[in-house]
C-alpha cells in the first residue's frame, strides 16, 4: 500500500513538473478568428525543435551569430500574431482580454503598462520571473488598428538578450531587465 | 504443254536418296560430337573462329554480376540522391526556421523598443517613478 502511495506521489510530482515549465506558453488560437479582418498578419509559431533546427544554421564562428546562437539555446518557443487592419475596432477587448486572463495567472508579472488615450496605444509587457532567470516574457500590444502578441517561452538568459540587440535588425534596447527581476526575488 | 509438265514432273517427282545416305550422315553426327569432346579436354586449343565467337558471348556468363553490379549503382544513386533531398530539404526548414526565429525576435524587440519609450516619455514627464508601475499617458 505504501509503495502504492509512494508511485502515485512520483506521477502526480511527474505530471506537475512539465506542467509549471510550461506555463509559460500563452494560449494564442483564439486570435485566429481574426485572419479575415485583417490586412496584414504575422504568425509565427517556432517550438523548440525548430529552435534546435534554426541554431543549426546560425554560424559557430561569427560573433554576431554566436551570440543569437547562445541566445536560442534555452529557449523552449518564439510565438508572434501580429495583425494589422485597415479600420478602428477590427478587434473587441474580449478578444484581449482571452490573453489577458491566462497573464493574470499565477507566475507573471506586469512590468509595463502603457495605456496612451492620445494615441490608442496600449502596450504591456509581461514576464515570469523563475529563479534568477525569465522563464517567459509576453508582450501585447493592441492599437488601434494594430495587435501584436509575443510570446518567448524560456529561461530567458537576460545576460544574452544585450548581447543579440543592435544585431539582425533587432534594436538596441539598452533595457536593464535586472530591476525586474530583483523586485520580483524580494 | 506435255513436255512442259514431263519437266515439272521429273523436277518435283520423289526421288529415293542414294543408298549410303543415312551412314554418311552418322558418321558426319558422331564426328562433330568427337570434335566437340575433344575441344572441351584441356589442353585442347579452340579454333580462332570459336575463340572469338566464344569471347563475343563471355559477357553473357558475367550477366548476373553484372546486373547484381548495376543494381547496386542504382541502388548506391537512389540512396544518394535521396540523401541529397534529404538534405536541401533539411536545409530549407531550417533556413526557413532561422527566419521565423529572426523575425520574431525583431518583433518582439521592435515592440520592447516601443513600450520603453513610452515609460521613457513618462519618465521625461514624471521622473522618480518607478519603471515597474503601470504607466498611463494620455
Amino acid at each position: 500500500m505504501k509503495s502504492l502511495r509512494l508511485i502515485a506521489l512520483l506521477v502526480a510530482c511527474g505530471a506537475a513538473a512539465p506542467a509549471y515549465g510550461q506555463n509559460a506558453r500563452l494560449q494564442l488560437g483564439n486570435l485566429d478568428g481574426l485572419l479575415p479582418r485583417a490586412v496584414e498578419t504575422v504568425d509565427v509559431t517556432v517550438d523548440a525543435s525548430l529552435i534546435q533546427l534554426a541554431s543549426k544554421f546560425l554560424s559557430k564562428q561569427e560573433p554576431q551569430q554566436v551570440a543569437v546562437r547562445e541566445f536560442l539555446a534555452g529557449l523552449q518557443g518564439v510565438y508572434v500574431k501580429a495583425f494589422e487592419f485597415d479600420s478602428d475596432g477590427a478587434y473587441s477587448e474580449a478578444d484581449l482580454e482571452v490573453i489577458r486572463a491566462q497573464l493574470r495567472g499565477p507566475g507573471w508579472e506586469r512590468i509595463v503598462g502603457v495605456r496612451s488615450r492620445r494615441d490608442g496605444e496600449n502596450v504591456d509587457v509581461y514576464i515570469m520571473p523563475q529563479g534568477g532567470n525569465i522563464a517567459g516574457l509576453a508582450i501585447l500590444v493592441a492599437e488601434r488598428r494594430e495587435l501584436v502578441v509575443v510570446n518567448v517561452v524560456g529561461p530567458i538568459d537576460l545576460e544574452k538578450i544585450g548581447q543579440i540587440e543592435g544585431q539582425f535588425g533587432i534594436p538596441r534596447l539598452d533595457l536593464d531587465w535586472s530591476w525586474a527581476v530583483k523586485t520580483r526575488r524580494r | 504443254m506435255s513436255r512442259l509438265d514431263d519437266e515439272l514432273r521429273a523436277a518435283l517427282g520423289r526421288a529415293e536418296p542414294p543408298p549410303d545416305f543415312t551412314a554418311r550422315v552418322l558418321a558426319r553426327v558422331a564426328a562433330e560430337q568427337a570434335a566437340a569432346t575433344t575441344l572441351a579436354r584441356p589442353g585442347v586449343t579452340r579454333p580462332r573462329w570459336r575463340r572469338a565467337l566464344a569471347d563475343l558471348f563471355r559477357p553473357l556468363a558475367w550477366r548476373p554480376a553484372l546486373a547484381g553490379a548495376l543494381a547496386a549503382v542504382i541502388v548506391a544513386a537512389g540512396l544518394g540522391a535521396g540523401e541529397y533531398r534529404r538534405h536541401r530539404q533539411e536545409r530549407a526548414e531550417g533556413e526557413r526556421a532561422k527566419a521565423q526565429v529572426m523575425l520574431a525576435l525583431q518583433i518582439a524587440s521592435a515592440k520592447l523598443n516601443v513600450a520603453q519609450k513610452k515609460v521613457q516619455e513618462h519618465h521625461r514627464r514624471g521622473p522618480g517613478a518607478k519603471p515597474a508601475a503601470h504607466q498611463q499617458s494620455n
